[in-house]
């Protein structure tokens, strides 16, 4: 499910038409669109990178200085100076979820970056919900009746994010459900936009965005006692420091960490102490070998395979692709 | 008779006028004090909230009094439904309808569509120097007036008056 009209109000009318009216894409399998000043634009779909063409004068538009001023002024709400941090850091979410990056001259102030000035380049991440998609791997996630800790595992690229986005729907509900806390460092997986997930989440989720994972986590666990704690792409070393607080606090954990198989985990240090531990009970394996969101494997915490790769992509079981 | 009625409607057409002229001026004032108090919000909503611009101005629209409280929700509403490309266009054609309803001068009108230039597109720092500079400008103008109307303000009435009665002892 994806919602395209409120990217189109948030691009310059003229550029939207061109995009939308294009001739060479199904906006149905919208991955990305990338605006590169005097460049062509560029559409994703199906993994590949199509030039946008347009319907009227069947040309490349070419991208001006005009168009780029424009796109960033309506994407930013025309309030360029109220989304400092988020063009420091090289993005921002929009209504609808989906994700802006931004690329330019840095200007640094004491080493650090302090702004992009002027931005030339902009990656459109169109934010999609794959409802449904989590409907084969939850009953794994569960052992006599109560979730377990569980790392959902792949390499960039293969769906993580998604399918952590729909098992926190799943899991989320008042009667017989979880509350569940997520932290939403990047905005990747609740997509906040004027203080409202612009996913759905379920109708038991805090959602702090914004924030470092390791704070944003203990700070969850202070003020919203949450049963479960949902947090993507574990990767330094106070993220795991927290995590195993959290395990050891009585709330369950749900995470994604990039990777490709057990034995890579176990060689990354704090990951490999919780491994070693047993402390994680499900790990969730997923590739891209037969689409996006192959289930390879669910192991259980001593990595007993509990579910092994039969079927076919959940992205494609769930009528994506 | 007819002559007395001729002087009084003399004398009370130019005393008008002149009232008129200081009238104008002083609410030409109270407008342009009603936007210093709306660019002071702005700035300080700038300088201490990450809020977009719509936002901010709905929320100044509601403290703001006049045709400036208007035209401050005008410009929040079509920011929010982005019915221009850029902040300026937003802010000029707001602007455009909306200054003949107000008491504003052509050079006023002229330091605003100035100030909307600068709208949207600079950084948090920036914006509120743009915006400090602006509120310099309102503040050396409100001064202006004041100074004028201290000194000039009973001057229109009684040159409007003086005027009239000359008129009459001419015409008589």
């Amino acid at each position: 499910m994806v919602d395209l009209e409120s990217l189109w109000k948030s691009l310059p009318p003229s550029l939207g038409n061109i995009i939308r009216k294009n001739r060479n894409c199904s906006l149905e399998k919208l991955e990305e669109i990338r605006l590169r000043l005097g460049q062509p634009i560029l559409l994703k779909a199906g993994g590949k990178w199509i030039p946008c063409v347009s319907d009227y004068d069947k040309k490349r538009h070419i991208l001006s200085n005009c168009d780029m001023k424009a796109c960033i002024s309506l994407l930013s709400a025309y309030s360029l100076y109220a989304f400092a941090e988020e063009i420091r850091q090289g993005f921002l979410t929009i209504e609808g979820g989906h994700r802006i990056g931004f690329c330019g001259k840095a200007v640094m102030e004491e080493g650090k970056i302090k702004t992009l000035h002027p931005i030339s380049s902009l990656n459109i991440r169109i934010a999609r919900e794959v409802k449904g998609c989590a409907d084969l791997i939850l009953p794994y996630l569960f052992t006599n009746g109560h979730f377990c800790h569980t790392i959902i595992l792949s390499p960039p690229g293969c769906g993580k994010t998604t399918l952590l986005r729909e098992l926190i729907r799943k899991l989320s509900r008042a009667e017989d459900g979880y509350a569940v806390g997520v932290v939403d460092e990047r905005g990747e997986i609740a997509g906040m936009c004027g203080g409202i997930a612009q996913m759905d989440l379920g109708e038991c989720t805090d959602v702090i965005s914004g924030c470092p994972k390791a704070e944003g986590m203990l700070l969850l666990l202070r003020s919203m006692s949450p049963q479960i704690i949902a947090v993507d792409e574990l990767g330094r070393e106070s993220d795991f420091l927290a995590a195993s607080d959290l395990i050891h606090a009585g709330v369950k954990l749900l995470c994604t960490v990039h990777g490709s198989s057990l034995e890579e985990l176990e060689k990354r240090a704090f990951l490999g102490g919780l491994m070693a531990h047993q402390v994680v009970e499900r790990f969730v394996i997923l590739s891209a070998s037969q689409g996006v969101g192959t289930v390879e494997a669910i192991l259980d915490g001593t990595g007993q395979a509990i579910y092994e790769k039969g079927g076919a992509s959940w992205y494609k079981a769930s009528g994506f692709a | 008779m007819v002559q007395s009625i001729g002087i009084c409607v003399i004398l009370a057409v130019t005393t008008l006028t002149g009232a008129y002229f200081c009238l104008r001026e002083k609410y030409r004032l109270q407008d342009l004090r009603e936007l210093e108090r709306a660019m002071v919000m702005l700035e300080s909503q700038i300088r201490f909230l990450s809020v977009p611009l719509s936002e901010v101005l709905e929320n100044i629209s509601y403290q703001t009094k006049g045709q400036v409280g208007l035209l401050m929700e005008e410009t929040a509403k079509a920011m929010a439904e982005r019915t221009g490309e850029t902040a300026e266009e937003i802010w000029e054609a707001v602007w455009m309808r909306h200054i003949s309803h107000t008491y504003l001068s052509g050079e006023d009108y002229e330091s605003i569509l100035r100030f909307g230039k600068t709208l949207g597109y600079l950084d948090q720092e920036q914006q509120k120097n743009s915006t400090e500079l602006f509120l310099t400008e309102l503040r050396q103008k409100c001064g202006q007036i004041e100074r004028r109307l201290e000194k000039n303000g009973r001057l229109y009435y009684s040159m409007g008056f003086l005027g009239g009665l000359m008129l009459v002892i001419v015409l008589l």
